[in-house]
């Protein structure tokens, strides 16, 4: 009779381990959130582009600190930014780009001095319209519309005969954006500069990632 | 009743009573409760996220940062010279395969063959007294 009953009570354990696995799986699932997997994974990725952005940005300034002159510096990160946005496009990423760069020779005191701006319009659309405005003189350059991937170039003239900050500022519109920059030109007697104010933008799946900055390098 | 409290004999061997045939239906009850809680709870879960192929960007990523910040990678992409890049990753980078590629604005994938395959771009323009933009890709799998 006992011998019986300890062979009943092996076959019920089975369905009690059951249980307890069952109850053990339960705890389990409750433990194993996906949503902050996929949240830390996503996180992880989004980390990543941002390393990918901040190595872009910093090799577009470093273009321009190589050889530095007028010419150099400008050509130098114009073919830059084609190149990143060349790099970008093979990995189905949208990198769109605005650069507008300014550049003088030594500025001597009381003489007119031509401050050579060029830019290159990598948005991805067509700029509809540009005007630049020089605070030196308030006048104001209309650069019409800009073809996508096109470069583009004005100047001013100025003279001064003590160290002065200037302010351009950029307006243009295309079909999406309207946007205004201030940007500030240091002047300094005796000195030539080169200015870059860069707008980049990346666009992934993920993220959106945007910076706008300016650089300004001593020529000379 | 179906089932009798002896155990059948045929020939030499002894084959199960009703309390072996109890046994083997209470341990199959057993499984089955298992199997359907375990499908009932985790099969709508989907899949579930790999880290593997992130991590080894990460860590492919900071090692060129790393060559990068002890003014070693520059001159070597400048070279083409990718064993000596591959050489110094291999330090960085363990328990993966990888291969290195310099290019400009094209690169060739290598010829590897998996489903792991990941790689990571990294911009160079140039070093400090030359202009040469050219990217380096590391393929880790």
């Amino acid at each position: 009779m006992k011998k019986e009953n300890e062979k009943m009570s092996k076959g019920q354990m089975f369905i009690i381990l059951a249980l307890v696995i069952a109850v053990v799986l339960v705890l389990i699932k409750n433990s194993i959130n996906i949503t902050t997997l996929l949240e830390n994974r996503r996180f992880m990725e989004s980390g990543m582009e941002r390393l990918e952005f901040d190595n872009v940005k910093k090799e577009i300034i470093m273009s321009m600190k190589i050889s530095p002159s007028q010419t150099n510096s400008s050509n130098n990160s114009i073919n830059m930014m084609n190149f990143v946005k060349s790099s970008f496009s093979s990995r189905s990423v949208d990198f769109s780009l605005l650069t507008v760069e300014f550049s003088y020779p030594t500025v001597v005191s009381g003489v007119s001095t031509r401050l050579n701006i060029t830019g290159v319009n990598l948005l991805g659309e067509d700029i509809l319209s540009m005007n630049i405005t020089f605070s030196y003189d308030s006048s104001t350059k209309n650069l019409g519309s800009i073809k996508d991937t096109s470069k583009f170039d004005t100047y001013f003239d100025f003279s001064t005969t003590s160290d002065q900050n200037y302010t351009l500022t950029v307006s243009y519109s295309t079909p999406s954006i309207n946007s205004t920059e201030s940007i500030t030109i240091p002047v300094v007697i005796g000195k030539s500069k080169f200015i870059a104010f860069v707008d980049m933008k990346t666009v992934s799946i993920r993220q959106t990632l945007r910076d706008k900055f300016t650089e300004t390098f001593d020529l000379s | 009743m179906i089932c009798q409290k002896k155990k059948m004999i045929i020939g030499s061997k002894r084959i199960f009573g009703c309390k072996g045939i109890l046994q083997i239906l209470e341990a199959a009850i057993a499984i089955i409760a298992i199997l359907t809680v375990f499908l009932f709870l985790f099969s709508g879960m989907g899949e579930f996220p790999q880290f593997e192929s992130v991590n080894w960007k990460l860590k492919g990523f900071y090692a060129l940062q790393s060559l990068d910040n002890n003014n070693e990678l520059r001159n070597f992409v400048i070279s083409n010279d990718t064993t000596s890049i591959k050489n110094e990753l291999l330090s960085y980078v363990t328990q993966v395969n990888i291969e290195v590629v310099v290019c400009e604005t094209v690169c060739n994938k290598p010829d590897v063959e998996s489903e792991k395959l990941v790689s990571v771009n990294y911009l160079i323009a140039g070093n400090s007294t030359q202009y040469a933009a050219r990217q380096v890709v590391i393929y880790m799998w």
